[in-house]
């Protein structure tokens, strides 16, 4: 042992020594071991930063500017934009449709989405089949759907009116899309029949998770199959009801192509249905007028901006609140 | 409280899933009736018949010497603990415990006087604010309980109701779940694959297998007289080492001979058995339990041609006792879809003895052991049948 | 696996190259337009220079109206428009040349066979950017001969015949008029003749001018005009996109329809019986029945074109007789000198009605500019009553830049 000492000393020292000779090297795999792993997180970042944050940046210095799309003059006007936006009255007057769709959708897909998405769940015959035609809608793009309806609703040349004339419901016959009464209701029953398919499948997974015993136990308990439902198994179901209100909540909030297919660029009648997307299309592009003196890129930019910025808040808050009241249970 | 009978019991799944084949039982009032047997065997399916959340495909069912089959389970003044336990995930303890309450519109302060007794006799008193998802396994395990007594129902239903705890807490609720019962007095049928809490737990056992029923009776008869060789293999741990052999001789002077050892069997085994007598020359099979077989050195009295010559391949001492492993050159006989969760797989033709705690062999040796001949177990080679 | 991505990467290398040794043999000049419904009609006459310059090889693509300006102005932003397009004359093209997305043409383009009105529509502060090959567009009252003639009525030419019109043909089930509105157009162009009728061409600069408004209570009476005319309107009239409505038309769903030169090639495409007329708009009462005349967006040359000199060639060669007759032959009015339509009745029928009381589109000036647009978005407030007429009148009052303020 003793004559093992001296090559024991150094060994002992050598990584002293190592330590002092490459401080740099020691350092970055120092870096490496705490911080190497967000390596792999890179290409994604890379790609996100491209896609969403490098566009969202360009946006909001856009924003900032008198830009109107047209040419490339244009000064820095600070937040002038954003001030005109919050004052821009159309804003409101679209938002309240979207939230008046939003509210109704909510309702809708709340509703009959979970009763057709409990009647599938007990496996009827064909159900494959039933499930398949009532998601087709959702995977169909919303301009053939809006075009499809547009065809269906015409009062000139739509098949909805003839056919109840024909049975006898003539009094029911309107003009769907340019009675302001009926209009923004269509917008939001084709809306409805769109998105439906979402709701069912969000549901349905909902529901073959929640354990048949829980159902037995209940029934044993003393549940009828309306307890049962209620105070147990839609309980099960606070998740898919998350998913899917802040869905729909986005879902509807950044709705264009169906409307704008639907009630055209001006959100007929009257504005009526005109909701924030179509709003900023009209301001980015332009309506369909042969004169475009009232467009504004960065006007529409700093519209999208604010009301980006308000359905963040607002789904933030959706997730936090409906989430709460998951994690308790 | 009321006695519970099945007739004739019969359940065909869709696709000709035969999974309880004309079962009959009867299961007196306040029995604690064990229904056992390996994974598949019909166990769940018979109780969910029983309790009204499965179609009856024939037979009846009694509960109170009435038929039940058309009754739905709410009907049926039965309460059931499930596997999984399906604790309402979203309410409290007291409200788990108090739901059957609640939709019978019990009155409040009922509700809550019959709750905390519950919640006492349970020892989950500090819980009851608690959510499931904030207990452990075994205070779960005591919800579902507490969830079944509070309805004071005329029978339990426990389908496997300690399997989702680990072995220690496994025992502790073993004995509760006796204790309660015992105090409480209920009808009890309870579902397990663990012929520990079988053997334990039961006034009676009931073995299925495939479907079918192979014997209803006490632990220990189950035990020392099985009824098959499925039973034989399937109750008791290690099982039983069974063998094709044959007996020689006669009833005065019997000859066991079991490969190339050969065994006296005592004259009083036939008196027991009256049909032994008739088997003699004739293939049988052979059970010996492992603690019927004992190291030749620790008992130097034992009868010299009770005695097998074994080269010892394996020693698991246990303290106690030691597991020893060593082969027989007789045929093995084969059960089939023996399962028994502590079974130990043995090499085939090696047969394991229960040695005491003294025994010296170490792995390699050859020695003797002793086989205490009136107690071996014989079965019909053909159907397995005990004899 | 290297050698195989090798392998690949060589093959696209000659693949392309390939093909853009084939391209460079012709010069590719690439045009964007916006009436897909004139598609066969625009490649005839792009064929028959193609034919007389086989190195020139032009690519047309069609864009239907309502995405036209978006789509353009989204590609002159990014960099990546046609070498031709067609933009309105007046303040949209002035925008564009000031933003020097387009070539000035002044001194190399030669328009002297152009009529004199065309001259001046093109012609900002004495430059040109842009040239009118697809001639202009007259905009009066399209009616159906024959529905006309079986209930044995004849176009009326003022407001009170107009309303009695729309009566008679209600009682007999008939549509009296196809208005596609939910985009606004075609009231706005309603709103324009109804002015029109009143002011006269003349008054229309005392518009401009800031001397005479919208408001005033002669003028008023269009907008009252304009919103009594809405009950003539067919079934869901604000929700009739502006395609539908011109079809409906072209196969006789209603007696008449406020419409273009430029229009009768889509119903010819749509029904080749359609059996159509055309007269002035009925006046405002008291005033003279009028017509509308704008240019079908003339076209500019892209200022990052690689193929100017053969963009301008092609543009002049347009304005000449044997282009501009196949233009008023087949498509809309031409603005090119001397050129009358061989035996397009319709064509001729618009020229005539063209010489009562012509005045040119409010877009086209840039004091007036936005009053199109502004008649358009809020027209279906005023048939819905959500606004009066003299609500509406201050409200177009409110979009023009008097010319004596600027
Ligand atoms: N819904 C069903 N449809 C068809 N076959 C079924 C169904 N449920 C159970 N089975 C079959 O019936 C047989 C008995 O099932 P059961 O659940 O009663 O077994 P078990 O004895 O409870 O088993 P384990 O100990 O694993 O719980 C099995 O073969 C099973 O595959
Ligand atoms: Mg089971």
């Amino acid at each position: 042992m003793t004559q093992n000492s001296p090559p024991r000393t150094t060994s002992v020292l050598a990584p002293q020594l190592g330590r002092k000779e490459r401080p740099e090297r020691r350092a970055t795999s120092e870096i490496m071991r705490k911080y190497g792993h967000l390596l792999f997180v890179l290409p994604g970042l890379v790609f996100f930063v491209a896609v969403m944050v490098g566009p969202t940046l360009f946006a909001l210095v856009i924003s900032l500017t008198n830009w109107t799309g047209r040419g490339i003059s244009f000064e820095f006007i600070g937040l002038q934009n954003f001030q005109d936006a919050l004052s821009y009255w159309p804003l409101y007057r679209a938002a309240i449709n979207n939230v008046i769709l939003f509210v109704a959708m909510l309702i809708f897909q709340h509703t009959v989405g979970l009763f057709i998405a409990v009647q599938l769940n007990e496996k009827p015959r064909f159900m494959e089949f039933y499930r398949a035609v009532l998601f087709m809608p959702v995977i169909i793009s919303l301009v053939s759907t809006g075009f499809i309806w547009t065809l269906m609703l015409s009062s000139n040349i739509g098949f909805i009116n003839p056919v109840l004339r024909d049975l006898g419901l003539g009094f029911l016959a309107k003009n769907w899309l340019s009675d302001p009464a009926t209009a923004l209701p269509t917008v939001i029953a084709v809306t409805a029949w769109n998105s439906v398919g979402w709701a069912i499948v969000i549901y349905l997974s909902g529901l073959q998770n929640v354990p048949e015993e829980l159902k037995q136990a209940a029934h044993i308990d003393g549940a009828n199959g309306w307890q049962t439902f209620w105070r147990v198994v839609f309980p099960q179901l606070s998740p898919s009801f998350t998913a899917l209100t802040v869905l729909t909540f986005i879902g509807t909030f950044k709705t264009f192509d169906l409307v704008y297919v639907l009630t055209g660029p001006l959100g007929s009648p009257n504005y009526r249905t005109d909701v924030v997307g179509t709003l900023i299309y009209r301001t980015a592009f332009g309506g369909s007028g042969n004169y475009t003196d009232d467009i504004s890129m960065s006007f529409a930019i700093a519209l999208a901006l604010v009301v980006f910025a308000f359905m963040t808040l607002i789904a933030w808050a959706l997730i936090k609140i409906l989430r709460r009241r998951e994690i308790q249970s | 409280m009321a006695n519970v009978t099945l007739k004739n019991l019969t359940k065909t799944y869709p696709g000709q899933v035969t999974a309880v084949d004309n079962l009959s039982l009867e299961i007196a009032d306040g029995e604690f009736l064990v229904l056992v047997g390996p994974s598949g065997c019909g166990k769940s399916t018979a109780l969910k018949m029983i309790a009204g959340l499965e179609p009856i495909t024939a037979g009846e069912v009694l509960i109170a010497d009435e038929v039940v089959n058309e009754y739905a389970s709410r009907d049926r003044d039965i309460a059931m603990v499930f596997q999984s336990y399906a604790l309402y995930p979203h309410m409290s303890v007291f409200d788990n415990i108090a739901f059957s309450l609640q939709i019978a519109k019990v009155p409040k302060a009922e509700i809550t006087r019959r709750v905390g007794e519950v919640a006492r006799i349970l020892q989950l008193e500090d819980y009851l604010r608690r959510k499931p998802g904030n207990l452990s396994g075994g205070q779960r395990q005591r919800v579902a309980m507490g969830r079944a007594i509070i309805r004071q129902p005329s029978v339990f239903l426990m389908d496997e109701p300690l399997s989702n705890l680990d072995a220690k807490l496994r025992v502790q609720m073993r004995s509760e779940i006796a204790q309660i019962q015992r105090r409480v007095k209920v009808t009890t049928i309870y579902v397990t694959h663990d012929q520990v809490e079988a053997m334990t737990m039961g006034d009676r056992v009931a073995l299925m297998k495939d479907g079918v029923l192979q014997q209803v009776d006490t632990p220990d008869n189950i035990y020392n007289r099985p009824a098959n060789t499925f039973v034989a293999s399937f109750i008791g741990s290690p099982s039983m080492n069974l063998y094709r052999a044959r007996l020689e001789g006669e009833v005065a002077s019997c000859t066991l001979v079991l490969g190339g050892n050969r065994l006296a069997i005592p004259a009083s085994v036939f008196a027991d058995r009256a049909e032994l007598a008739a088997k003699i020359g004739a293939d049988i099979i052979v059970g010996l339990r492992p603690e019927d077989l004992e190291d030749a050195a620790l008992l130097p009295t034992h009868p010299a041609d009770q005695r097998l010559a074994a080269h010892v391949i394996l020693n698991e001492s246990l303290g106690s006792d030691h597991m020893v492993h060593f082969p027989i050159d007789a045929p093995l006989a084969k059960v089939s879809d023996q399962d028994s969760l502590d079974e130990i797989v043995v090499a085939e033709g090696v047969c394991i003895g229960r040695f005491g705690a003294r025994s010296l062999v170490k792995a390699g040796q050859s020695i003797e052991v002793a086989v205490a001949c009136d107690r071996l177990h014989f079965f019909d080679a053909a159907t397995g049948l005990a004899i | 696996m290297k050698t195989v991505i090798k392998g690949l990467l060589v093959g696209v290398l000659l693949a392309t190259t390939a093909i853009s040794a084939i391209a460079q043999d012709k010069v590719v000049l690439t045009m964007w337009h916006n009436h897909p419904e004139w598609k066969d009609r625009v490649e005839a006459i792009l064929n028959k220079y193609e034919e007389m310059n086989p190195n020139i090889d032009i690519q047309l693509e069609e864009i239907s109206g309502t995405n036209y300006n978006t789509r353009l102005n989204t590609a002159l932003t990014a960099g990546e428009a046609p070498d031709l397009f067609g933009l309105n004359p007046g303040p949209v093209t002035a925008d564009a040349a000031a933003a020097g997305y387009t070539v000035d043409l002044t001194d190399r383009l030669d328009i002297s066979g152009l009529t004199d009105s065309a001259k001046a529509a093109i012609t900002l502060d004495g430059k040109i950017y842009s040239a009118p090959i697809l001639g202009s567009y007259t905009v009066g009252l399209y009616y159906q001969r024959k529905i006309f003639e079986e209930n044995g009525l004849t176009p009326p030419t003022n407001q009170t015949e107009f309303m009695a019109l729309c009566d008679t043909l209600r009682e007999k089930g008939i549509t009296p008029m196809i208005a596609p509105a939910q985009d606004g157009i075609i009231p706005s162009f309603l709103y324009a003749m109804m002015v029109a009728s009143v002011v006269k061409a003349e008054g229309f600069d005392e518009i401009r001018a800031g001397t005479r408004k919208f408001t005033d209570p002669d003028v008023l009476k269009a907008a009252y005009f304009l919103k009594d005319s809405y009950s003539c309107f067919q079934e869901g009239a604000l929700a009739t996109p502006y395609v539908e409505g011109k079809a409906l038309f072209a196969l006789g769903r209603g007696a008449m329809l406020e419409g273009g030169s430029a229009d009768y090639a889509g119903f010819l495409e749509t029904n080749p019986d359609v059996d159509v007329g055309v007269v002035p708009f009925p006046a405002v009462d008291g005033g003279t029945p009028a017509t509308v005349t704008g240019m079908e967006a003339p076209y500019n040359v892209n200022a990052k074109s690689e193929h100017i000199d053969e963009a301008v060639a092609f543009l002049q060669w347009m304005m000449t007789a044997e282009p501009a007759q196949m233009v008023v032959d087949t498509i809309t009015l031409t603005t090119t000198k001397g050129i009358v339509p061989s035996d397009n009745e319709v064509m001729k029928e618009m020229i005539e009605a063209g010489r009562s009381n012509d005045v040119r589109v409010f877009y086209e000036m840039p004091e007036t500019g936005a009053v199109f647009g502004v008649v358009q978005q809020n027209a279906a407030a005023l048939f819905l009553g959500d606004i009066t007429p003299e609500e509406f009148a201050q409200i177009v009052q409110d979009a023009v830049k008097p010319s004596s303020s600027m």
